[in-house]
């Protein structure tokens, strides 16, 4: 039995990190405003879904396999190194957000968004001093959509892990949560 | 996820803080913004050359071929070349040398001509054509304040004083 459900869960976390790298992949096909290169991170989901349901060391292994897997999907260039750095930047600090257990699903999302601009602005300031200047004029802008593509996809992670709850391995959180409230009354 | 009301004020307290980082940040960098009066078109961190928005005043950085702006001068753009009248034009490198016609500039980025055009009347530039994925630079449109910024291609069109040393008047 236990070997089953740690099969089980090694290909719900394969299926998951596939579905990231699809998502990211059709998402950067469609603009979010026609003309612009904005997106709302979809593949975020994923990996909030993966960190609230697995726990913070699966949504690591998860979002590092996902740049990984991306990188060596797509051709190296400039962007996709912003894309990459911002990636990991959001990754970690989601992670360390994670691990202090105390935020819920969408605050986390939106630190995680907030972070993905600020780790391309840092990226940018390093790869190119051109690129740079054209990132940073748009960087008010960027960071400001990036809380409700926060908020939207802490929404989504939330909405998946109800939907998938059977699927995941939640009984963890369901019984922190439990205890929680004990300690409270 | 609303049982919890330790959690929601956690929560909320962590939204506030940053979302103010990030106002006070949004606002600074916007105030920054510097807004010059002239084009600078780059490759990667190259300047190959600068236009001015007022005058229209085009200064090189770099190799210059220029032609004539007769009626007849017929230009077709293809992935590698520029045939102008029929004859290929295989002067431009990447990143090297521009191709000046009247209003309009032709260049060579990494994956082939970007062609960039000056308005006089409305003072502001675009990129008309070019080759990449998303063609997002040239569905910008006019601008005379943000940067276009055409990835792909390694080009970079970006607005402020002039860079060149040797401008004089």
């Amino acid at each position: 039995m236990k070997n089953s459900k740690k099969i089980k869960k090694i290909v719900m976390l394969a299926v998951l990190t596939a579905i990231a790298i699809v998502v990211n992949l059709i998402e950067s096909m469609i603009p979010l405003i026609p003309g612009t290169a904005f997106k709302i991170g979809l593949a975020n989901v994923i990996i909030l879904v993966v960190m609230f349901g697995y726990g913070p060391i699966e949504g690591l292994s998860v979002g590092l396999a996902r740049i990984f897997l991306s990188f060596l999907l797509a051709p190296p260039n400039a962007t996709f190194l912003l894309s990459i750095t911002g990636g990991l930047v959001s990754l970690l600090v989601m992670l360390v957000f994670r691990l202090i257990n105390k935020f819920s699903i969408i605050p986390v999302s939106i630190v995680g968004s907030i972070m993905h601009v600020t780790g391309q602005l840092i990226a940018a300031r390093f790869i190119d001093q051109t690129l740079a200047a054209a990132v940073t004029y748009y960087a008010p802008i960027m960071l400001g959509l990036s809380i409700p593509a926060g908020v939207i996809t802490g929404i989504l992670a939330t909405r998946f892990l109800k939907f998938g709850q059977n699927y995941f391995d939640a009984t963890k959180i369901i019984k922190k949560e439990k205890q929680e409230i004990k300690e409270e009354e | 996820m609303f049982k919890n009301k330790l959690q929601v004020l956690r929560d909320v307290i962590l939204i506030g803080i940053f979302i103010i980082a990030v106002g006070i940040v949004a606002l600074v960098m916007a105030l920054n913004r510097e807004q010059g009066e002239t084009a600078l078109i780059k490759y990667e961190n190259k300047l190959l050359f600068e236009v001015n928005m007022q005058t229209g005043n085009f200064t090189a950085n770099t190799e210059v071929y220029k032609k004539e702006v007769e009626d007849s001068l017929i230009i077709s753009e293809d992935f590698q070349f520029l045939y102008i009248e029929g004859i290929p034009f295989r002067n431009l490198e990447i990143g090297e040398g521009v191709l000046v016609i009247g209003n309009h500039y032709y260049i060579m980025g990494k994956l082939g001509i970007v062609h960039i055009e000056y308005n006089p009347t409305m003072k502001k530039i675009r990129v008309v054509d070019e080759t990449s994925p998303y063609n997002i630079c040239s569905k910008q449109g006019y601008s005379d304040n943000a940067p276009i910024v055409c990835l792909p291609n390694l080009i970079y069109i970006t607005f402020s004083d002039s860079e060149v040393d040797f401008v004089i008047g």
